[in-house]
């Protein structure tokens, strides 16, 4: 394959992933909505216009601490999705070699969570401290303490999520890799070629679970959108954007959740975002994968620490049970 | 960090603890609705104090009701809450009725008691669906929601308005509100579809391990601190104390209804009391239809006279409500109007403390506040 | 109107600010939204919290002296183009609060609605209905499709 074909190959793939993410949106909010028995908005509605119609807003300047930088978190984080979308598709998984290996993917995924952390600590929305308020001294119990924005509980709560929160997740990208035998992408794709999808294998559907609630921490989809739960700290992270960085993260939130099923395609059915007939296999994973997590989102309540510790600590342990049946397996095999 | 300071003049001395941050919320916030603002003294995102500030939403209703005459002043009472505008109408016209010594008649206390109880339904409906909605179960609360929405129909259907149907007038109650056969049997109806469908909301509620995990244990606040802290209605309730006002109120007298209690006086006994007392009210509504007498509905056979302080409790939906009238010759001279929301706001302050800051919202709701009812005065509340 | 006036149209974020009052507008106005037997969101219409997401500020109450700030600062907040609707006879007129009073009339209010910032459209009634809210809604779609910049 030659340079040229490769990049109008993975250019093209490019703009059919786009295409279908942006509509990934709509389709978790519309599932949502049928669950609560309503009829929820358009399917294009919450992904392709909310972006259109942000675009078009005018931007003021955000209260955040370093302004510019804030507002190009997002692309950075659009960056980091695209960069790891880049690594799924084959010409590229095949002539990267090392660079398309889990690590990689594990990498680009604790980079996107970082992003989360600058964001909260940056970002000092209206709605908490600098809220005008008559009367502060009015019967103050504690003088003395610091007041602080919203955003500040967000940030801790991003770092623990960065520090053990994602683990179940990683553990089950491990699950493939210790089937096939390696790290690289392409040798994963190229066993399940040859021995059929992981996810027929019992290590596969342990993965496939701990896949999922991993991902919905990777997302801060409902149950543990603590991170942006609006029961106390409204949006978070993303309190503070605007117009165009808001359509970016919009743009890069709806791409993270399609990267995300296009990565369970590759490493649990052997089938990557290929440009042919098999790219309908991770999009329709992606299609799944939005309204499970809107099933999910609608019958569970948010998740304190209470429930989030020991909900990561037994899906890590699964993810363990998982790995040690995936290396039995392959010494049995 | 434990510092002392003097306690200075006023008081003895004070161990004051200093915490690292405080987190505001509000006046604007989405668990509120309402404008106040709590202040969260966090360490560790554990809530170790906790301060509700009240007072933004202050409008002087006392105020602008005096010299009014006193039936114009009772329309007014019921514009300081929307979501117990009965309770504020139903009591002012019985603070009223008693200061001018006006009898009413039976068909009018009857229906008087009938709106109360539909507006403790849709209330305490509200109170399940805003507290579903802080658990972020959006599903719960569109159910709920979905529920109430018959109850307004018939509040609609009795008042002409959604939310302050303004059913008592000084003396019984409106002509409009006067119901006919056919809407005491859709009443009926409807009770009957409350109780199934809240029988059911209810057993999925208890039943899902998500939501009760989140719940049970979550908020507590002992019976010796509900009653030290003079909290009343269904939060006192929750703690296992009985008592009700509406057992001491004769609109009452020949209705059998039980008081309900539950123990624990966590978030999920406060929702278990609200969900078991929406039966209890179907069941009272049922007996009024029942026993409904014939007559009149209005008494116009009263003068407007001189009268010294009247006061009049009743239980609202969140607990005893307080009114008082000082009219002389048929205006307001003296009006206090004390909420239960002003009561439990020492609940409110003392169920957060010990809890991650969601918790702390949640418990918060849980007491159920109704901060536009109470902004009128600042109470100091000591432990 | 073309794409830019389309998309608005298609997504609508409003942003609720209870400025006083009652809270029974405020009640109406979520029930609309949050209720299924309504459900806005079939009309592409959110609800949102944060101002910078927002579009259409939805303004209940009397605009009580202590929130005039708050609400100003919201106001501000929101990125342009955007619209502010009064919803409720208190934002419209002041309510019973500025018009009704015996011996001394009440120094708290600051409303109308229309004395701190400028409004596009009003909903009526005392509560407003949900209902009415549904409609008043849906009949500023076209005045956002029409926004110029």
């Amino acid at each position: 394959m030659d340079l040229g074909y490769s990049i109008i190959y993975v250019i093209v793939t490019f703009i059919i992933g786009g295409f279908v993410a942006l509509w990934l949106p709509g389709i978790e909010k519309k599932a949502e909505a049928r669950v609560q028995q309503r009829i929820g908005p358009q399917l294009s509605s919450p992904g392709v216009y909310t972006t259109l119609k942000f675009f078009f807003k005018h931007a003021l300047k955000p209260t955040a601490v370093m302004p510019r930088l804030y507002n190009a978190l997002p692309i950075i984080t659009l960056i980091v999705v695209a960069a790891l979308f880049l690594i799924l598709i084959p010409p590229v998984m095949l002539s990267w070699g090392p660079f398309a290996s889990i690590v990689a993917v594990v990498g680009l995924l604790k980079v996107e969570e970082v992003l989360y952390l600058f964001m909260s600590s940056f970002s000092q929305s209206l709605m908490s401290k600098s809220m005008p308020f008559p009367d502060q001294a009015k019967g103050a119990k504690h003088r003395d303490a610091k007041q602080s924005f919203l955003e500040t509980i967000s940030a801790n709560r991003s770092l623990r999520l960065i520090s053990f929160g994602s683990l179940p997740f990683y553990l089950a990208l491990f699950i493939p890799v210790i089937m096939a035998g390696s790290i690289d992408l392409s040798s994963i794709v190229r066993y399940q070629l040859a021995n059929g999808p992981i996810l027929f294998t019992l290590p596969g559907i342990i993965g496939t679970i701990v896949f999922f609630v991993g991902f919905l921490i990777i997302l801060n989809a409902n149950p543990f959108a603590f991170m942006e739960g609006h029961s106390d700290v409204i949006q978070g992270p993303i309190m503070e954007y605007m117009s165009k960085s808001r359509a970016v993260y919009t743009i890069a939130h709806a791409s993270l959740i399609f990267v995300g099923s296009c990565l369970y395609s590759t490493l649990f059915l052997g089938i990557p975002p290929a440009m042919s007939v098999s790219f309908i296999v991770p999009i329709v994973c992606s299609i799944i994968i939005t309204m499970a997590i809107a099933v999910t989102s609608a019958f569970a309540p948010l998740f304190t620490n209470r429930e989030f510790y020991p909900t990561v600590i037994a899906t890590s342990m699964i993810a363990v049970i998982g790995i040690i049946t995936a290396c039995l397996t392959t010494i049995i095999l | 960090m434990v510092t002392k300071i003097d306690g200075a003049t006023t008081c003895n001395e004070v161990e004051r603890q200093v915490f690292e941050t405080e987190i505001d919320m509000g006046t604007v916030h989405p668990a509120a609705l309402e404008p106040y603002r709590v202040r969260l003294f966090v360490e560790d995102e554990i809530v170790k104090d906790a301060e509700i500030t009240v007072g933004v939403n202050h409008r002087g209703i006392e105020r602008i009701m005096e010299g009014l005459p006193v039936e114009k002043a009772n329309a007014l009472t019921e514009k300081v809450c929307g979501i117990c505008s009965n309770g504020h109408i139903f009591n002012s016209c019985r603070a009223g009725e008693g200061a001018l010594g006006i009898e009413i008649p039976e068909r009018a206390r009857y229906l008087r008691v009938l709106a109360q109880e539909l507006e403790r339904l849709h209330s305490h409906m509200l109170y399940l669906g805003h507290g579903s909605e802080v658990l972020n179960h959006e599903t719960f609360a569109m159910r709920i929601f979905y529920i109430r929405e018959s109850v307004m129909e018939l509040l609609y259907m009795m008042g002409g308005n959604r939310v302050q149907y303004g059913i008592s007038v000084l003396g019984g109650v409106r002509p409009r509100a006067d119901l006919n056969l056919k809407e005491q049997q859709r009443i009926l109806e409807v009770m009957d579809y409350i109780d199934d469908k809240v029988a059911g909301f209810a057993e999925r509620f208890v039943n899902d391990p998500m939501v009760m995990h989140r719940i049970v244990g979550t908020g507590q606040l002992s019976q010796k601190q509900a009653l030290d802290l003079h909290v009343t209605g269904p939060t006192l309730r929750a703690t296992g104390y009985e008592f009700d006002q509406r057992t001491k109120m004769p609109e009452y007298d020949d209705i059998e209804f039980d008081v309900i209690t539950q123990d624990g006086g966590d978030v999920a006994a406060n929702i278990l009391m609200r969900a078991t007392e929406i039966f209890q009210a179907t069941k009272i509504i049922r007996q009024v239809i029942k026993n409904l007498p014939d007559g009149p509905i209005v008494n116009r056979d009263w003068e407007m006279v001189d009268s010294p302080v009247y006061k009049s409790y009743i239980e609202v939906p969140r607990g005893v409500c307080y009114h008082s009238y000082g009219l002389e010759d048929g205006k307001v001279r003296h009006s206090i109007i004390r909420t239960p929301s002003m009561s439990n706001i020492g609940a409110m302050q003392e169920s957060c403390i010990g809890h991650p800051v969601q918790d702390a919202q949640l418990a918060i709701v849980s007491c159920d506040p109704c901060f536009t009812c109470t902004d009128r005065a600042i109470q100091i509340i000591k432990l | 109107m073309g794409l830019k006036g389309h998309s608005r149209s298609k997504s609508i974020h409003v942003m609720l600010v209870y400025t006083g009052g009652c809270n029974g507008c405020d009640i109406e106005i979520v029930n609309a939204v949050l209720s299924p037997r309504f459900d806005l969101e079939q009309y592409n219409v959110y609800l949102t919290w944060n101002p910078r997401e927002a579009d259409v500020l939805v303004v209940s109450g009397p605009v009580v002296h202590w929130t005039k700030e708050p609400l100003l600062k919201i106001y501000e907040a929101i990125p342009d183009p955007k619209l502010v609707v009064a919803v409720g006879a208190c934002a419209l007129t002041g309510g019973v609060y500025k018009n009704i009073h015996g011996d001394i009339p009440s120094e708290e209010i600051e409303g109308p609605v229309e004395n701190v910032i400028p409004v596009d459209a009003k909903i009526p009634g005392c509560a407003v209905r949900a209902k009415d809210v549904v409609a008043g809604v849906a009949s500023v779609i076209p005045i956002i499709n029409g926004l110029k910049d």
